[in-house]
C-alpha cells in the first residue's frame, strides 16, 4: 500500500471519528448505542496500516487473497450490528406498546371523571 | 353471589361499515354485557359511531396491531373487576347469537378459555391457503395440548378472569394477531382451552389477511412461534 494511501484512509477514519465523538458529545444519540460507530471509527483508522496485520493472519489461516479476510470481518461486525439494532427496536416496540395501551387506559378514565364532575 | 360481569371487547381499526351493526347485534344477544370498543388508531368515523351507540370507546394513539388491542381490552377488564371478556371482531362475520354455546361450553367443561370455531357447525368456508395453515397448526395444538382446536385464530372467544388477567400482562401476548402458539402457552401455564362452535359468515367486502404471499410467511412466522412456546422459553 502507497504511503498516500494509508495517509487517506487513516484521516477518513480520523473524520469519521470526530462526527461520532461530536453526535455524542452533542447528545445527538445514547452512548451506548455510539460504542459501536466508535469500534468502526477505530477499526477504519487501523485500516491505515491493515496489510500489515491482516497478511500475516490471512497466511496462517490460507487464505490467498488477504482483502477477503477483511470483508468477512466487516461483515461480521455489521451482522452484529444490525442484530444489536433489531434488539433495540424490539425493545422499544415492546415499551411503546406498554405505554400507548396505558395512556389509552388513562385517557379513558381522565374523560370519564370529567363527564361525571 | 353477585352477579357475573361480562365485558364484550372489540378491537377496530377503520370499520365504519359494520361497527354499528356489530354494537346493536352485540347489544341485543348479550344485554347483561358492557361493551368496550378498542380504537386501534383508525382513520375513519369507527370511534364516532362507537361513542353514539353508546359504548365504552378507547382510543390508542396510534396503529398497534390486533393482538395490542385486544390486550388493551384485557387491561381494562382486569382493571375495572370484570370476570369474563368475550372477543369479537369488528368486521360483522361474528354473529353474536352464538354466544350462549361459549358461556354454555365454559361452564360444562370448567374451562378458563372458550374459542369460537366456526367449523365445528357448518356454513363457513374458508379460502385453501388459509385452511391449510388452520388445518396444520391445529394438528401441532392437538399433539402438544390433546385439545381439539379446529380454528385457532378465531377472534370469537370467551376467557374468565383468570386467562385474560394472564394475557393482559406484557409479553404475555402478541402484538398482531394471536394464534395456536398461545393456545399451546396457555396450555403450558394449565388454563384450560375448549372450542365451542360458532356461526361466523365471510365478511363481503374485505381482502383475507391470508392473500398473496402472507400464507407463506405465515406459516414460518407460526411454525418458529410454535418451536419457541415448545422450547418452553418462559419470562417470568
Amino acid at each position: 500500500m502507497s504511503f498516500s494511501a494509508r495517509i487517506t484512509l487513516f484521516l477518513l477514519g480520523l473524520i469519521f471519528f470526530l462526527i461520532i465523538f461530536e453526535m455524542v458529545r452533542r447528545k445527538k444519540f445514547r452512548e451506548e448505542l455510539s460504542v459501536t460507530w466508535f469500534i468502526v471509527g477505530f477499526a477504519l483508522m487501523a485500516s491505515s496500516v491493515a496489510d500489515k496485520i491482516v497478511d500475516p493472519i490471512a497466511r496462517v489461516l490460507g487464505i490467498g487473497y488477504p482483502p477477503a479476510l477483511v470483508f468477512v470481518w466487516i461483515i461480521f461486525f455489521l451482522v452484529l450490528a444490525l442484530i444489536y439494532f433489531s434488539y433495540v427496536i424490539s425493545d422499544l416496540k415492546g415499551k411503546v406498546k406498554e405505554l400507548s395501551q396505558k395512556i389509552a387506559l388513562l385517557e379513558y378514565e381522565v374523560d370519564k371523571n370529567k363527564d361525571e364532575g | 353471589m353477585a352477579r357475573k360481569r361480562h365485558l364484550i371487547v372489540i378491537p377496530a381499526l377503520n370499520e365504519e361499515k359494520t361497527i354499528g351493526t356489530v354494537i346493536r347485534n352485540a347489544k341485543e344477544y348479550a344485554p347483561y354485557a358492557d361493551i368496550l370498543l378498542i380504537n386501534d388508531g383508525s382513520t375513519d368515523n369507527t370511534a364516532a359511531i362507537a361513542r353514539q351507540e353508546g359504548v365504552r370507546v378507547i382510543d390508542l394513539p396510534f396503529n398497534l396491531g390486533y393482538g395490542a388491542a385486544l390486550q388493551t381490552g384485557f387491561r381494562f377488564a382486569e382493571r375495572h373487576g370484570y370476570d369474563f371478556v368475550i372477543t369479537m371482531d369488528a368486521d360483522g362475520q361474528h354473529v353474536l347469537s352464538s354466544v350462549e354455546n361459549l358461556l354454555a361450553a365454559m361452564e360444562h367443561e370448567a374451562a378458563d378459555v372458550v374459542i369460537g370455531s366456526r367449523f365445528l357447525k357448518e356454513g363457513y368456508r374458508p379460502g385453501i391457503p388459509r385452511a391449510i395453515g388452520i388445518w396444520l397448526f391445529s394438528k401441532i395444538a392437538k399433539m402438544y395440548t390433546g385439545a381439539t382446536i379446529t380454528d385457532p385464530t378465531s377472534g370469537f372467544q370467551l376467557l374468565n378472569r383468570k386467562a385474560f388477567s394472564y394475557l393482559s400482562q406484557g409479553d404475555n401476548y402478541p402484538l398482531d394477531y394471536p394464534d395456536v402458539n398461545i393456545i399451546m402457552a396457555l396450555h403450558r401455564k394449565k388454563f384450560r382451552v375448549v372450542e365451542a362452535p360458532v356461526i361466523m359468515v365471510k365478511s363481503p367486502d374485505k381482502k383475507s389477511m391470508h392473500s398473496g404471499l402472507r400464507p407463506v410467511l405465515y406459516v414460518i412466522k407460526m411454525t418458529l412461534a410454535v418451536i419457541m412456546v415448545m422450547m418452553g422459553r418462559e419470562r417470568e
